[in-house]
């Protein structure tokens, strides 16, 4: 047999196919006749095999404090809500095996006389791999407000508190306030076009900004297409029209202006003091002039239209729950409203104001909500959580709640969570994945149940930010379905039709967990400020009202 | 030296259960003897993620070889009084494994493809070898992990959480499956290798 590269490639292919529980039948003759016949193929699969073993094991989590009997700790009580084994990828995968086999032979080193893999001259260090970085990665700024911003991305419209990377931003209207990492603070005003392009630097081809830039930020710098400005003090407006002509005025302290050029070095200087400004035309001549500072929207302004607006997005929601506690329904409705700062209840809004459905708060403290003044729980601690018993068996039931999840510190992040696992019960969580999974026991016999997945809904930058969840359970029809914001994020066919029934549960903790579980800590850490759970399903276009009439601001 | 609680792939729970039925067949009262049981399971769980590792090399595919193990795991309980203290238990679960490895597969459908009985008595004679350095091969995996660069450990590490895909892991981390897929090849070879030279480099010194 030729040993090439090729043939490594081959094999790595195969057992990745295999490894993701997706091989197909052709590819399963063609590994069988690689082992059959040749062993180093053979050693290479066995001890690929023993890998993916003992990775899964130890879930990935395997480190040097590890090492020892797999028996030297006690047996860990290991009953884990995980489904069947996870290593089943929904689609086949077409690869670029060409290019696989390419990298294998830089993996390899070039011109091995043999085989899969042998030992190298270089020590076992492994090359740092490059590649674009994950998600939450090299963030430059952070959005931290607007106000009725509408953007020209509308399918990846950052959201507020969401870390921003290097590129371009189009504020086709309204106010969004940026906050550097560097420290720098810039109120864009839409229509505007704005680029980040480091945690200190950014570019304004047209719009009108205004920049707060502490101490700890001197040397930010923004360039426009005639000019490049430098503040080393402390407050500037900065005006770009779309011809390239801008203002600049500054309100305190001092800029740095550099005529046309990317290189502040080779460029002209001219620096414009407190209480100035200068305008410079689309051929990049400037002059000074009599700049209106009131013309820059100010943190005081843009601060007191979020008020205003939080209160108008906060009266439309109060008016839009009326229509909520007035349908049949709803068994559970907590509003979080209209309570004390001490109150260890959590009263029940629906129609039938039951109060054996109010919650029992146990350690949560009240806190805002999406809006100031609105009532929230805060769960932080694995004490936190509510307690409420919900008693009946249903074909569907809708969970919704408005939450804030700062953090995925467990495996299993508690939604709500019936006490232990009986068959019917329903688990409502969050996994470490970021993904909602709504766990159904269907089975006494043994401990069978399955697990609805969302795609992943929180990745590490949307943490910290209010999203309205829904999840749909419908034994009629039979599926799960879940919606993040309205938007439908999972629908799963129901594995086994069970009808629910939960008994007494906790919001935001697991407060029996099942003896033996191995994940008995799941409690949340964030905020809910609405929940509710209906007796039937609800229509995508009823979620889809039900996020906008809650959208913490529009 | 701290250790962190391995992960065993059988629920003790389900193990438990299944113990507690097969303890309970007769119409006498239950005689649960729970030193047996305790003893039962910590020589299974020690040797399980090799036991596991034989099964998934023959199979190949993650839910079989987990009802494999399941039906391993049953057997070997109700055989128990088979085994002899003091011999080796590893070799005893594995040739129980081995053969509820071809029972799994007579009942297997016969349309699905699957490796040829050569190819599956042929890595079953091979495997040992592999077996036997499994703690050796734990440790240098430890170490391998260590080497990696950060995100590729992340990767690693979310894709073997227990509900993951790697569909999942792609959303989580942004980027496409297919970069994702083939990350996962990359370092899986790299792992590989790396542990063959920790192995090497351990047997010259």
């Amino acid at each position: 047999m030729s040993q090439t590269p090729d043939r490594f490639a081959e094999l790595e292919e195969l057992l990745g196919a295999a490894r993701e529980g997706a091989i197909a039948d052709e590819q399963m003759e063609r590994l069988d006749r690689l082992l059959a016949t040749d062993s180093e193929a053979r050693q290479f699969y066995l001890e690929y095999m023993e890998l993916c073993s003992t990775l899964r094991h130890y879930q990935g989590r395997l480190s040097r404090a590890t090492d020892g009997p797999d028996t030297a700790a006690p047996p860990a009580t290991p009953l884990g809500e995980a489904e069947k084994p996870p290593l089943r990828s929904r689609r086949r995968q077409r690869m670029n095996w060409i290019r696989l086999a390419i990298a294998a032979t830089l993996v390899l080193g070039v011109g091995l006389g043999s085989h899969y893999l042998s030992r190298r001259d270089t020590g076992p260090a492994l090359a740092d791999a490059g590649g674009p970085p994950f998600v939450g990665e090299g963030g430059v700024a952070v959005l931290t407000r607007v106000v009725g911003a509408e953007w020209e991305q509308t399918d990846s419209a950052p959201a507020v508190g969401s870390a921003l990377t290097a590129g371009r931003l189009k504020l086709r209207s309204g106010l969004a306030q940026l906050e550097f990492y560097s420290g720098a603070t810039v109120i864009l005003e839409g229509p505007a076009d704005f680029e980040l392009l480091a945690t200190d630097r950014a570019f304004c081809r047209k719009g009108k900004l205004r920049a707060k830039v502490q101490p700890a930020a001197r040397g930010f710098s923004i360039g426009t297409p005639k000019t490049h400005l430098v503040d080393v003090g402390t407050e500037f407006g900065l005006s770009v029209q779309e011809t390239g002509a801008a203002e600049v005025y500054v309100f305190d302290g001092k800029v740095e202006l550099f005529g046309q050029s990317a290189n502040p070095a080779a460029a002209v200087k001219q620096e414009v003091t407190s209480g100035r400004g200068v305008h410079i035309d689309a051929a990049g001549v400037s002059r000074p002039t009599d700049s209106k500072p009131k013309e820059f929207v100010g943190v005081l302004e843009l601060e007191e239209r979020l008020a205003r607006e939080a209160r108008r997005r906060y009266q439309a929601w109060l008016a839009a729950t009326q229509k909520l506690r007035a349908d049949p329904s709803v068994l559970v409705y907590y509003t979080f409203e209209d309570q004390q700062r001490w109150d260890r209840t959590l009263r029940n809004q629906a129609p039938a104001q039951q109060p054996a459905l109010d919650g029992a708060i146990v350690g949560c403290s009240w806190i805002d909500g999406r809006w100031p003044g609105k009532g929230a729980l805060e769960f932080k601690r694995p004490s936190d959580r509510v307690r409420l018993t919900v008693p009946g068996e249903y074909n569907a039931l809708t969970w919704m709640a408005w939450v804030r999840v700062d953090g995925l510190e467990q495996r299993y992040n508690a939604l709500l969570l019936t006490d232990g696992f009986e068959v019917g019960a329903p688990h409502w969580q969050i996994n470490r994945l970021g993904q909602i999974q709504l766990g159904v026991r269907h089975s006494a016999e043994e401990y069978r149940f399955y697990n609805y997945y969302s795609s992943v809904v929180f990745r590490p930058d949307q943490l910290g930010q209010w999203k309205h969840l829904v999840t749909v359970y419908d034994a009629g029809e039979g599926y799960v379905a879940h919606y993040v914001n309205g938007q439908r994020v999972g629908r799963k066919p129901l594995k086994a039709s069970v009808t629910l029934s939960m008994g007494s549960v906790e919001i935001g903790n697991w407060g029996v967990p099942l003896s033996g579980d191995r994940n008995p800590v799941r409690n949340l850490n964030g905020r809910m400020d609405e929940f509710l759970l209906f007796d039937r399903t609800l229509a995508p276009e009823e979620i889809q009202g039900l996020y906008q009439a809650g959208e913490p601001i529009h | 030296m701290k250790l962190r609680p391995a992960q065993p792939l059988i629920h003790e729970y389900w193990l438990y259960i299944s113990l507690a039925g097969m303890t309970n067949v007769s119409d006498e009262s239950p005689r649960i003897d729970l030193a047996r049981e305790q003893r039962f399971l910590q020589m299974f769980l020690a040797h399980e993620r090799r036991i596991y590792a034989f099964i998934l090399a023959l199979v190949p595919s993650w839910s079989d070889a987990d009802d494999v193990l399941q039906e391993t795991s049953a057997v070997l309980w109700r055989k128990l009084d088979e085994f002899r203290p003091g011999t080796d238990f590893a070799a005893w679960a594995l040739s129980i494994a081995r053969f509820q490895v071809l029972n799994y597969r007579k009942k297997q459908r016969q349309n699905r493809a699957r490796l040829s009985d050569r190819t599956v008595e042929t890595l079953a004679e091979h495997i040992t070898a592999i077996g036997e350095q499994s703690d050796a091969r734990r440790d240098a995996l430890a170490q391998c992990l260590s080497k990696l660069n950060r995100r590729d450990l992340e990767l690693t590490q979310l894709r073997y959480e227990p509900d993951a895909t790697t569909q999942a892991v792609a959303e989580r981390v942004g980027r496409s499956l297919k970069a994702v897929y083939k990350a996962l090849n990359r370092i899986h070879s790299q792992l590989l290798l790396c542990i063959r030279q920790t192995l090497a480099a351990e047997a010259i010194s």
